[in-house]
């Protein structure tokens, strides 16, 4: 049933698109999109996860909401400080190279988060729809835990624009206006909007993933460089943080949809403002260790193999 | 027409430190920059495409001295961290008071 599982995942759109542009830029075609369709589509799609988180906000009350944030809170901690000691001790990384990688896996990636939305609906699984509020949580907290590890080996470094980066970059920002938006405009005034945010979602996505899968294939080249540990622990890190996930979002009693979602936000790794905020706080991190582990490993894990072992995970728990 | 030399100082480096080095500039003086995307090869490889954005270039117009403390806060704060390159090039100018 398993197997029926991924092949049932595998073959949606967006992650087809992704693993064609990834074989198809191995292979050296060149399928780049325009780069001027690129900001346009990550502003489209970060701005439709928020409108849609906010809608389902303005719909919940705010005795169901308390708990799932805690869960996230406490969440937030936890997983950069397994994947910090896993990086630093099994892998025997620098402290800063495992505080940087440990900004990645603290943090959340809302392509994951959002192909397993996609998921979720095509199977007719039910989720709790204000858990995009939850990412942007867990990706602040998730990367300014794994910074604050970093403090002790390095000097003036620039903490203040690096956690700006975090709060008011691109990502956070958008998702965040989106947020507001959906909420004080509510389901049905928003209504008329569903044409774009709605009706194109799935079509973005997938634009996006053909990007996504350009770039992944450009990060494989490097995994020699990278080493076998950190690949195996690109692997392992998401497992063991999206079972913590999915434990914690059964014992605050989500539904199965919201467990799934909750193993992901927990369980997949950043690879849009986790970089930024990294690059500036700790500069000398090197980039080919940590785009490589979380955009060419743990990001096509997840997106093939781990979304529906997460589902698997919440159907077992709930 | 009357000119005056001034100096123009091209810097390129990595689109996320964009907002932090305009703020560096300031504070050495200039008093207005212009920012483009860029992309390219260099000594330390093929600038790294990443998901936020390629390289940028920021040119700005500024006096002799102002110049030579952008180039020493780069040497200070940028060059062995960042990608960067940058360089000065002579410009003239109408209307002085401006740069």
């Amino acid at each position: 049933m398993f197997a029926a599982s991924i092949m049932d995942n595998l073959l949606t759109a967006p992650v087809i698109a992704f693993l064609v542009a990834l074989i198809a830029t191995l292979l050296r075609f060149d399928v780049r999109l325009p780069e001027s369709l690129y900001p346009i589509i990550s502003t489209f799609l970060l701005l439709a996860i928020g409108l849609k988180g906010g809608r389902a906000l303005a719909a919940a009350s705010l005795s169901d909401l308390w708990k799932p944030h805690i869960v996230s809170i406490i969440l937030g901690v936890v997983t950069p400080l397994i994947a910090y000691a896993l990086f630093r001790f099994a892998g025997r990384l620098s402290v800063i190279n495992a505080s940087a990688l440990a900004a990645h896996y603290g943090s959340v990636s809302a392509v994951t988060f959002t192909v397993l939305l996609t998921t979720l609906e095509a199977r007719k699984i039910s989720y709790e729809g204000y858990m995009a509020g939850l990412l942007a949580i867990l990706e602040i907290i998730g990367i300014v835990v794994a910074l604050f590890l970093a403090r002790g080996a390095t000097e003036g470094s620039d903490w203040k624009s690096a956690l700006s980066e975090v709060v008011r970059g691109k990502s956070i920002a958008l998702l965040g206006i989106g947020i507001v938006i959906g909420f004080v405009v509510g389901p049905t005034r928003l209504a008329p909007t569903d044409p774009v945010f709605v009706g194109l979602f799935a079509g973005a996505l997938t634009l996006f993933l053909i990007e996504l899968g350009v770039i992944a294939a450009e990060r494989l080249r490097d995994i020699k460089s990278a080493g076998p540990v950190v690949v195996l622990l690109g692997i392992i890190i998401p497992l063991i943080n999206g079972f913590l996930g999915a434990l914690g979002g059964a014992a605050v009693g989500l539904s199965t949809g919201g467990v799934a979602v909750m193993a992901v936000l927990a369980g997949s790794a950043s690879y849009i403002a986790a970089p930024a905020a990294v690059r500036i706080a700790l500069p000398q991190a090197s980039p080919g260790l940590y785009v490589t582990a979380s955009l060419g490993i743990t990001f096509p894990f997840n997106l093939t193999v781990g979304i529906p072992l997460y589902i698997a995970m919440a159907q077992a728990l709930t | 027409m009357n000119t005056v030399p001034r100096q123009l100082v091209t810097i390129i480096s990595e689109s996320v430190v964009e907002q932090k080095l305009i703020a560096d500039i300031k504070s050495c003086g200039a008093k207005g920059y212009s920012v483009g995307h860029v992309h390219g090869e260099g000594v330390t490889g093929k600038h790294s495409l990443d998901l936020n954005g390629p390289s940028i270039r920021l040119e700005t117009i500024v006096t002799e001295t102002v110049a030579q403390a952008i180039l020493e806060m780069l040497s200070a704060k940028y060059f062995n961290k960042y990608a960067t390159i940058a360089w000065i090039t002579p410009a003239q100018v109408t209307r002085p008071e401006r740069f």
